[in-house]
């Protein structure tokens, strides 16, 4: 009996009788999803396999659901569309307005979609038409790539923390923003929504501002300016801790930033080789880096993509009073000056 | 040779068969109730699972070198004894069917979606039927060998998934009403202790080192909970209350973030197998429960057979989907399972100790 049950699990367990070849499957890069007369209107970019034509492939649907489009993909394509390997996804403003949120519903319950995608905003243009010219490029994991390393003007927005940001009370969820210019595709800055709808886009230093204040900064050159001359800054290593505390009938909130940079560029008349110009330049940064920082709180008041609200919510679960104030404290540490001591300056 | 059970090997049962029904409904169940502080019901639910366990292994310190069902027999009498046996089988038997509802839908949920489940059925069946056909002692060797399979899946997983988890995820902390942190822990202890009960259908004394046996199992209990807090932390720090309370399988949905060196992605279907060891063992037990008795009385084992054949079709329609059968072990588990036997247990603690 028991030889029996060994021989029956060798013949029939040693393979899956659905089981799909690799060339079978259609590996979905990238979705772009738009909204036209009620129906979604979905373009799946699908990673080429075939070594003899590089380009990735794209395919157009319309559907009711999202997976209705899908599905209608599946009959237009010799493979079958597998959702495994999915990198992100791009929506268009109208689908955001629309309060369609929800059209992430089908990425989180599919089991086989893994959901480590990223979600992005079409701005200006729809998200096919950015699909279509990542592919024609050939760059859309380069894309990808980039927007996880430059996280400074743009914020790398995982589809779960999207969702868990939008599901939370007191903050403003924001989203990576691509845009179309001079025929290429790039990351334009960060844009901020309230129940699924776009409600401002940032500007760079406010999107700066804004990463700066969620420590969700990356390596970023700041230009400094003194007696109408420029120079820059690296910034290499930042760390933000905010805290709060209550003051009598108002909440402070302490921003606490520790930047650690070096000199990129100098042209300042100021001599590189004396202690307390460090120190000077030092002081200079830290009064730009506060402007980006001080913008981005201006704008918190009118939304609340900074959580400065949710940050009471989570200390204060009962409260129902949010009055806030601000105060910064911002310490930058320039560490290096580059290759060379001081400034180049022709000899007098 | 030693022909005992060994003592750890047995006592890892414990570990399997009080994680099962927290696959879907548990953690689920927990976290919709408590939020944030589900971590706190945790603690506490672990605190009354130690009580509740106690209780039963005070009722197995009972008769050492009888079974469950000689010792019902010899408390309550013979005719008494029989009818609470028979309803243990009944709940056992249920359970059963149970269990392997559930494991249909969690395969077709996650792993193989176009196969029948009636193969499925079939395949899963086929170590169960061999292990329930041999002893205690070669179940228990199963159940150490892929406890440590388990923990080392564990480790792999829950260190990978440490640099994910933001500390903001946590608060609001105390905001949930005292009520619901409690019913939450009953529930915790509920779930995870009543199917003990299928484990005292070995006689105390058939194990290696009796005296250390209490100890151990006490070990495995704790280390059951530790890990279920474990998993709530992680699921919570990383994804946040709001979004763990809408996954179905929790653990699955926390495993599938894996992205380690940025190549190791894509594990979650191996990572979670131990979600199907635990099934098997579970299901392992109750029939074994339910054979143990049909060797007692001397029953035909035919009839155990057919029982299972029976059991195997009723599961593929125990419920009509899963929102269904997740309500009603939300809702019914512990009038149906855990306050009958918690009942038992408190009544023949205290005959024994009126006899004594």
């Amino acid at each position: 009996m028991r030889k029996v049950f060994i021989l029956l699990i060798l013949f029939l367990l040693s393979g899956c009788s659905d089981y799909k070849e690799l060339n079978d499957l259609a590996i979905v890069n990238t979705i772009g999803i738009d909204k036209k007369d009620n129906n979604y209107k979905l373009c799946l970019e699908v990673l080429n396999t075939d070594k003899k034509n590089g380009k990735n492939k794209i395919y157009y649907s319309t559907g009711k659901t999202i997976n209705e489009a899908i599905n209608k993909v599946n009959n237009k394509s010799s493979k079958k569309i597998y959702g495994g390997h999915l990198d992100k996804i791009i929506v268009s403003k109208d689908i955001l307005n629309d309060k369609k949120i929800d059209l992430v519903d089908s990425f989180f319950r599919l089991t086989e979609v893994k959901d480590e995608f990223d979600i992005f905003l079409a701005k200006d243009t729809d998200s096919c038409t950015i699909v279509k010219f990542l592919s024609k490029n050939n760059n859309s994991s380069k894309l990808q790539k980039n927007s996880k390393e430059n996280r400074s003007t743009s914020s790398y927005t995982n589809i779960d923390v999207f969702i868990s940001n939008y599901l939370k009370k007191n903050i403003d969820p924001v989203i990576s923003v691509l845009s179309i210019k001079n025929n290429e595709v790039y990351i334009d800055n960060i844009a901020i929504t309230n129940k699924g709808k776009v409600i401002k886009y940032l500007d760079t230093k406010e999107s700066i501002g804004y990463n700066l204040i969620r420590n969700e900064i990356d390596k970023i050159s700041i230009p400094i300016s003194y007696k109408e001359k420029y120079s820059t800054i690296k910034i290499n290593k930042s760390s933000t801790k905010n805290k709060l505390y209550k003051k009598g009938n108002k909440y402070i909130i302490e921003i606490n930033i520790n930047i650690d940079a070096y000199l990129t560029e100098y042209n300042f008349d100021l001599d590189l080789n004396k202690n307390n110009t460090i120190s000077k330049l030092e002081k200079i940064s830290e009064k730009e880096i506060d402007k980006y920082i001080s913008k981005s709180i201006k704008l918190n008041s009118k939304s609340n993509f900074l959580g400065f609200k949710r940050m009471i919510y989570e200390r204060y679960p009962n409260e129902k009073n949010y009055n806030y104030e601000v105060n910064k404290n911002i310490k930058i540490n320039i560490k290096r000056k580059g290759e060379i001591k001081n400034y180049i300056k022709e000899k007098e | 040779m030693n022909l005992k059970i060994g003592n750890k090997e047995y006592s890892s049962i414990l570990f399997f068969i009080s994680e099962t029904l927290f696959l879907s409904v548990g953690i689920s169940d927990i976290l919709n109730k408590s939020k944030n502080d589900a971590i706190i019901s945790g603690i506490l639910g672990i605190i009354l699972s130690f009580i509740f366990l106690y209780l039963i292994l005070k009722f197995n310190d009972y008769e050492r070198n009888l079974n469950i069902f000689e010792k019902l027999d010899k408390l309550f009498g013979k005719y008494i004894g029989n009818i609470i046996s028979i309803i243990l089988v009944i709940l056992s038997l249920l359970y059963f069917i149970y269990l392997l509802w559930s494991q249909n839908i969690y395969v077709q949920n996650k792993y193989l979606e176009e196969t029948s489940s009636i193969i499925t059925t079939l395949f899963f069946l086929i170590p169960v039927l061999l292990l329930v056909k041999k002893d205690m002692k070669v179940i228990s060797k199963v159940s150490i060998a892929i406890f440590f399979v388990t923990i080392i899946e564990l480790l792999f997983s829950y260190i990978n998934l440490f640099n994910k988890i933001d500390l903001n995820n946590y608060l609001p902390i105390f905001n949930t009403k005292a009520n619901n942190i409690l019913i939450s822990s009953i529930k915790y202890a509920s779930y995870s202790i009543t199917p003990v009960i299928f484990l005292l259908v070995t006689p105390k004394n058939s194990i290696n080192n009796p005296d250390k046996l209490n100890r151990n199992l006490y070990i495995f209990n704790l280390i059951s909970g530790i890990k279920f807090l474990i998993v709530v932390s992680f699921l919570i720090g990383i994804f946040g209350i709001d979004l763990s309370k809408l996954f179905y399988y929790p653990e699955y949905s926390l495993v599938k973030k894996i992205n380690t060196l940025n190549f190791i992605q894509n594990v979650q279907n191996l990572l979670t197998v131990n979600s199907i060891y635990k099934l098997l063992i579970s299901e392992v037990l109750s029939l074994f429960f339910i054979k143990t008795y049909f060797e007692y009385k001397n029953y035909n084992k035919i009839i155990f057979y057919i029982m299972i054949i029976i059991s195997v079709f009723l599961s593929f329609n125990l419920f009509n989907n899963s929102t269904i059968g997740y309500n009603f072990i939300k809702e019914y588990y512990i009038n149906i399972y855990t306050i009958p036997i918690l009942l038992l247990i408190i009544i023949s603690n205290i005959k024994t100790k009126i006899k004594a």
